[in-house]
């Protein structure tokens, strides 16, 4: 990297930093693309060389107070992925979000009874290199293990093991562990 | 930062201007009082579209398509809230009970004729991606869980889930609603469906 990349990255870096000025934390080489939805009072922090595309749909990144969001170093986030924490929801490192996943650590609503009360929050957590399908959806108590693959359009509520592949809804594991 | 989800004072506000925004932005429909939208809604009215009071749109980085083809008609009952992102398409007609929640990105068409109307009763809730295919009848105090794709009709106080949707009955799920799922036990192939429940705003 000569000189002039170096002044280069510098810059980019700054100008991302402050059109992510809501998020806590920013690692370098963070690039932010497209329309971005970054709202709530909770911590968010994006590790190194992240890469939001919101190019084609906006990306919605909700931390309600009190609650974190932490997305690892190398991870691809696509158009149209929304996620909403209340308490906690990790991405590991190297992690690919298709278009529209959507990521939530809580139902907001009980199944019976009143409505309006909001059900306590379970956290959600993807580990290393996982990639998960577009429109997939990770309800709260998602455990996603590393190098697992949840397929398209799939609705994951639980544990995912290591390297397994998942796909459909209700969820079934296609493969337990993919080819090592 | 501030967080404006428990700002009472900044809540009014939104509301307050919503109420304008929706005398001007569903300006081609029949309207009650208290109704509220607070994003951007792509109307395309043909019909008669009918919103009842209090009904809420809720605003979010996706706008909400509602599109009545002519001579078609939606009906939208009391004190209803629709999330962003929602596609609905309505050929013959719609119609929504009371109280119900639409969550963001809830896709729902109905087909030309009257075997394609689609039937939402009171207190439904239908989660986030769920897919209401023409025809279906949804039975009131359902819930629809996210990311489910009805195909056939939905009796009242029940479940469904899964893409086909499956109902069951509300009261015979396992466990009390709205607490932390199992997260230790690890997913099996053709696991019991009520272990897995979904749903969201």
């Amino acid at each position: 990297m000569n000189c002039f990349d170096l002044v280069r990255q510098r810059a980019v870096d700054a100008c991302t930093r402050l059109r992510l000025w809501r998020c806590s934390e920013v690692g370098s080489g963070t690039r932010a693309l497209g329309r971005l939805w970054i709202r709530g009072g909770g911590r968010i922090v994006l590790g190194r060389n992240v890469l939001l595309d919101g190019r084609a749909a906006p990306i919605e990144l909700h931390a309600t107070r009190g609650a974190v969001i932490e997305i690892g170093d190398d991870v691809i986030v696509r158009g149209g992925c929304s996620i909403e924490a209340t308490d906690n929801v990790k991405i590991g490192g190297a992690s690919v979000l298709e278009p529209f996943v959507k990521i939530i650590d809580n139902q907001f609503h009980p199944l019976r009874g009143d409505r309006h009360q909001r059900p306590p929050s379970v956290k959600v957590c993807v580990e290393q290199g996982v990639r998960i399908g577009e429109h997939a959806i990770l309800l709260p108590g998602a455990c996603v293990q590393a190098g697992a693959r949840i397929g398209p359009h799939s609705v994951i509520s639980r544990r995912v093991p290591k390297a397994a592949f998942v796909a459909g809804n209700p969820p079934r594991a296609v493969h337990a562990a993919a080819a090592q | 930062m501030t967080d404006f989800d428990d700002n009472g004072l900044w809540r009014k506000q939104v509301r307050f201007f919503g109420r304008l925004r929706a005398r001007w932005v569903l300006r081609s429909a029949q309207i009650g009082r208290g109704v509220c939208v607070t994003g951007p809604i792509v109307l395309d009215n043909r019909g008669t579209l009918q919103v009842g009071r209090n009904v809420t749109f809720l605003g979010g980085m996706i706008p909400t398509a509602i599109t009545v083809r002519a001579g078609a008609s939606m009906r939208i009952g009391e004190e209803s809230l629709f999330n962003y992102g929602a596609v609905i398409e309505v050929a013959h007609s719609f119609t929504v009970g009371k109280r119900c929640m639409f969550a963001s990105m809830v896709q729902i068409r109905s087909a030309d004729g009257a075997g394609g109307d689609i039937v939402v009763g009171d207190d439904v809730w239908v989660a986030h991606g769920a897919v209401l295919s023409p025809g279906v009848t949804i039975g009131e105090g359902s819930v629809v869980a996210a990311g489910s794709v009805v195909v056939s009709d939905v009796p009242a106080h029940s479940l469904a889930l899964g893409a086909p949707a499956r109902a069951m009955p509300l009261d015979a799920l396992g466990r009390r609603a709205g607490t932390a799922p199992d997260v230790r036990t690890p997913l099996r192939p053709a696991q019991a469906a009520g272990q897995l429940l979904g749903g969201l705003s």
